[in-house]
């Protein structure tokens, strides 16, 4: 599968204009998802009673199913009407419902301040990666601190630059925001995406499962991806890598004679991109098949985005798709 | 080459640069583009750098060759188009006066010279067969020798003898060398007796080396322009390869020159190139026998190299030897001839009018030892000289005599002007009034015999034990005893001696000139006295060689001591020897003639015997009454004049043809560029308008197109911009 195909297009798969900095702005939309309900898939466990259910059977009032009886159970749990119809001891067991705690991890490395040359062909018009993911994060905390949940965040370059522990309330977006704000002007250019020590280091710092989502542009190698992703599998986290990019990286439509130069290493490269696009295209699907095969792998939901996609349409169908996928016990 | 439109083609060149320029400026107007996947491009660009450089160069490459190449067909080379309006306007008469000398045969990396000559011929005789015109050949050995003017197309001239060959490929290159004047002479009679109202056109068809056009050629093909409605150089060959090794001479080192007497052969071969030659093999046959080759050079620069060589010839009679050189750039040359006509043994006179005769019994000694040792020389006492005896001599020597006779004075002169060669022992019996009056001086309008006269006699120096007496210098004749360490020097002993005449003992006259008719004969001293006093001197008088030794050998005065111990030394007969070798050397010289083209009377009976190595003398050449007496290949010939043979002589390629240097085209062109078209041969004339002769011009056009269509499709590769690369289109 090639970037190009995996990413919808901003025509077909964005269903709104080409977004930019001015018209994609937080409050807008903020405002555009603030009726749509966060619900996780998967099952977590969580300290505070909510809408997520949990793999631990409670005294909740949401029934989830019979069993047969066995000495030694609650008889307050017994099914009287069902002994009554069948003649037979069934125990009701109910869902447990907790609260989810949900980890940003958000790269700010010098790769994200890439920007395309957007509709206009001017660089200044269009959004940055980082833009765009902070955004996308921004949007992903108001959501969830509405829902009364946790939230978390961390930037990364080569290292966490800067983080925020869990808290619930409308002031950690605030405190999200400033912290994602800066944290592209701590980031070096030479600061290269180190995958394997976040999401190590992620999957000691929480405590239960959770919520992990990263927000990047995987533009780097990809050994420690697979390693991290298995980490945090192993600690039961739900994991959803949103992979960013810019139009002009997944298609590479640029003409004239160019110098290419690096943002991360400084690198310069002069050529004709014509020349390059064919081989560039074709390491880039590799590197792209190598992510979907590592989140495949370890049961994260990946999806890969383009810059020039309207993030409201890109949210509802990240959300929706979770809400119809399948539940674990 | 030349233009028609020589603008067009430095136009072309400066236009040829732009795809140059335009790339460099290019290279300055690079978008700069900041790039987070940079090792997605870097990858890339390890993949298709190599392809991608090359197929960038190739097509600035084929850009600026297209452009100049379009530049050079605008500008057409004059070549194209140097005939345009000799033929096909009317009826006209051409005349194309051929160089047929030996350096034609000169070899070059497209053919010979006359190979470029013969094509340039019969393009030319294709022309005017088209164009009905009349198309004649002159050569230049040809014509000397009165040979007829070739008709190749139409007819004959009234008044001219023609040899009707019908084709160019007929014409043949001689191994003459030929002065062109006789030629251009003919080509100038018949431009002007061309019919009233056909024009004449002339071509001269030739390497033209430098000795070819000299002030009288020069001139001549001045008037040559004048009488022609336009005058053509053709240049054949490349005046650049000049490179060429050749045989000079095959001679003989001074000596007898007698059956079963071994002598000494010596080979000259030349370096006619500004560059070194390395060394060659040098073969050797003695009739038609191989001797043992020999190794001749490296070679500097123009440098000559002689090498000698052993060599003895067995019985009597005619025999020869041919010397080759490895094949180059001009294989005429590289074949030498030796032709000699071995007798029993060489006469040599001794003049000696003293009863006892023992001058002459110590030279005669000298010269042919007693026993089985052959020296090759015959020599013979006499009192008086005869004319017959000197007419077979190699030398002559006077041993003290007293006088001759007036007539043997004379037929001595005359003996020793045909070459002959005479040495003079001048002891106390010469009589210095008639030696002064007679030998000395100028008879009857004849210069003197030698240029120094007779003095007293004197005595000699008193010798310090283990001191020489005298010294030499360095010459054959006194090889013997050269060099200041030679041994046998102070062996030597002079008791007495005459001495020149004190006006004569000058540094003004000891220069030896050959000329008997220089207005100051002069003499060498070969030998002296420590004390300065001559002993043994040289001059020459007509092709002869006359010696004076101031002493006697043998003898004294009155019968007392002699006034030297020459004749007691172990070195006289060897001394006697060398200088009887070195008198007889023009005597016994080998003939040898260059080949040249010249045209002479020839009576009746007469023929040129050519040697064979099986068959010996055969007739060659008939000769008609104006036959050229000269051979036309190399060899060893004999010339039968009225029935009366003539010596044997050697032919070979005269040394002028040999010599390559030739003037360039731009050189020609500069001289006669105001009265004459001037170009390659190879390229001339290739306006013939048959379609094959198009045929470089289309192939040219050709490339033209298939360069075009190879840069658009290295411009669609290479191309930056993908809507332009769509349309077939570069940046």
């Amino acid at each position: 599968m090639t970037p190009a195909s995996a990413a919808s297009s901003p025509a077909d798969g964005g269903g709104g204009p080409r977004p930019s900095s001015s018209s994609q702005s937080l409050p807008e939309v903020l405002k555009r998802l603030g009726r749509l309900e966060v619900r996780a898939a998967r099952v977590v466990d969580g300290f505070l009673s909510g809408r997520h259910s949990s793999p631990f059977l409670g005294r909740s009032l949401e029934f989830r199913e019979h069993r047969q009886y066995a000495a030694g159970d609650d008889l307050r749990h017994i099914d009287w009407k069902a002994w009554g119809r069948q003649d037979r001891l069934f125990v009701k067991q109910y869902e447990e419902e907790n609260n989810l705690r949900a980890t940003l991890l958000v790269d700010s490395s010098a790769s994200m301040r890439f920007r395309g040359e957007g509709a206009s062909g001017s660089p200044g018009d269009a959004m940055s990666k980082h833009e765009y993911a902070a955004t996308a994060a921004c949007v992903l905390a108001y959501l969830l601190t509405a829902q009364h949940d946790a939230v978390a965040c961390r930037a990364f370059a080569g290292e966490v630059i800067a983080e925020t522990p869990h808290r619930t309330g409308r002031a950690q977006v605030s405190a999200i925001a400033d912290l994602l704000t800066a944290s592209l002007e701590g980031s070096t250019d030479a600061a290269k995406t180190d995958l394997a020590g976040l999401l190590r280091s992620t999957a000691e710092t929480i405590p239960r499962r959770g919520v992990v989502v990263l927000l990047s542009d995987l533009l780097c190698p990809l050994e420690g991806l697979d390693t991290g992703l298995a980490m945090l599998q192993a600690k039961g986290a739900d994991m959803v890598v949103m992979q960013t990019l810019s139009d002009d990286e997944i298609d590479f439509p640029l003409e004239g004679a160019t110098r290419f130069v690096g943002l991360e290493g400084g690198a310069e490269l002069d050529a004709n991109p014509r020349a390059l696009r064919r081989e560039y295209l074709a390491a880039l699907a590799q590197h792209q098949d190598a992510i979907e095969a590592a989140c495949a792998r370890r049961g994260a939901n990946h999806q890969l985005i383009r810059t020039s996609q309207s993030l409201e349409s890109v949210l509802i169908a990240l959300l929706s798709s979770r809400l119809r996928g399948p539940r674990r016990r | 080459m030349s233009f028609t439109f020589p603008a067009l083609a430095v136009a072309g060149a400066l236009l040829a640069s732009l795809p140059i320029v335009i790339h460099l400026l290019n290279r300055r107007r690079r978008r700069r583009v900041a790039w987070a996947a940079m090792d997605f491009l870097l990858q890339s660009d390890r993949k298709n750098r190599t392809w991608v450089r090359l197929s960038e160069w190739l097509l600035l490459a084929a850009r600026v060759v297209a452009i100049a190449l379009a530049g050079l067909l605008a500008a057409t080379p004059t070549t194209l188009d140097l005939l345009k309006g000799y033929f096909g306007q009317q009826r006209a008469r051409h005349v194309v006066l051929l160089d047929d000398t030996c350096s034609m045969q000169r070899r070059g990396a497209g053919g010979s010279a006359w190979d470029e000559a013969l094509g340039a011929v019969e393009r030319l005789a294709d022309a005017a067969r088209q164009s009905g015109d009349e198309l004649l050949v002159v050569r230049y050995a040809d014509t000397s020798v009165g040979g007829d003017v070739a008709t190749l197309v139409g007819s004959t001239p009234a008044g001219e003898s023609s040899s009707g060959v019908a084709t160019p490929t007929s014409l043949q290159v001689t191994n003459a060398s030929a002065s062109p004047s006789d030629g251009l002479d003919r080509a100038i009679a018949l431009c002007e007796a061309a019919p009233p109202g056909v024009p004449a056109y002339a071509y001269v068809v030739s390497d033209f080396a430098e000795t070819a056009l000299r002030a009288d050629g020069a001139s001549r093909l001045d008037a040559l322009s004048d009488k022609t409605a336009g005058l053509v150089l053709a240049v054949c060959g490349d005046a650049a390869a000049t490179g060429n090794l050749a045989i000079e001479s095959v001679n003989l080192a001074p000596g007898p020159l007698a059956s079963g007497v071994e002598t000494r052969l010596v080979i000259e071969v030349v370096n006619h190139s500004i560059e070194p030659a390395p060394a060659v093999a040098l073969s050797l046959r003695r009739n038609g026998q191989p001797l043992t080759a020999l190794e001749v050079g490296p070679f500097g620069a123009g440098e000559r190299v002689a090498v000698e060589t052993p060599v003895t010839f067995m019985g009597i009679g005619p025999h020869a030897i041919e010397a080759t050189l490895p094949a180059d750039r001009l294989p005429a040359d590289d074949q030498g001839w030796l032709a000699v006509d071995i007798a029993a043994s060489q006469p040599v006179l001794l003049v000696d009018d003293q009863p006892k005769a023992i001058e002459s019994r110590v030279f005669a000694a000298a010269l042919r030892p007693i026993g089985a040792t052959r020296s090759g020389w015959a020599p013979r006492r006499v009192e008086r000289l005869a004319s017959d005896d000197l007419a077979g001599a190699a030398a002559v020597m006077l041993l003290d005599i007293e006088r001759l006779s007036d007539a043997d004075t004379q037929r001595l002169r005359d003996y020793t002007a045909d070459g002959g060669g005479l040495l003079m022992v001048l002891g106390p019996r010469t009589d210095a009034g008639w030696f002064n009056q007679r030998i000395a001086s100028a008879v009857a309008g004849e210069p003197p015999l030698t240029p120094w006269r007779l003095g007293p006699a004197t005595s000699g120096p008193v010798a310090e034990p283990g001191r020489p007496v005298i010294s030499v210098v360095d010459h054959p004749a006194v090889r013997v005893l050269a060099g200041k360490q030679n041994g046998f020097l102070p062996l030597v002993r002079l008791l007495a001696q005459r001495r020149l005449a004190t006006d004569d003992d000058v540094a003004a006259l000891r220069q030896v000139t050959t000329s008997p008719s220089a207005e100051t004969p002069s003499y060498e001293v070969l030998a002296r006295r420590l004390d300065g006093q001559p002993l043994l001197v040289e001059s020459h008088y007509g092709a002869g060689r006359v010696l004076g030794l101031m002493t006697t050998a043998a003898t004294g005065s009155g019968g007392s001591e002699p006034w030297s111990n020459l004749a007691t030394l172990p070195i006289f007969p060897v001394l006697v020897n060398d200088i009887t070798g070195w008198l007889a050397q023009e005597r016994l010289r080998p003939r040898a003639e260059p080949i040249v083209a010249v045209a002479s009377d020839t009576p009746p009976r007469s023929s040129l015997l050519r040697w064979d190595a099986a068959d010996g003398l055969m007739e060659a050449t008939p000769l008609g009454p104006s036959a050229t007496l000269t051979p036309a290949t190399p060899g060893v010939y004999r010339r039968v004049l009225g029935g009366v043979e003539e010596p044997l002589f050697a032919a070979q390629v005269s040394p002028a043809e040999s010599d390559l240097r030739s003037a360039s085209i731009a050189v020609l062109r500069q001289r006669w560029g105001d009265v004459a078209r001037v170009s390659s041969a190879d390229e001339l004339f290739r306006d013939a308008p048959t379609p094959a002769s198009r045929g470089p011009l289309y192939a040219c056009a050709a490339a033209l197109l298939g360069l075009l269509v190879g840069e658009r499709w290295l411009a669609y590769r290479n191309s930056y911009v993908q809507s332009a690369a769509r349309r077939g289109g570069a940046v």
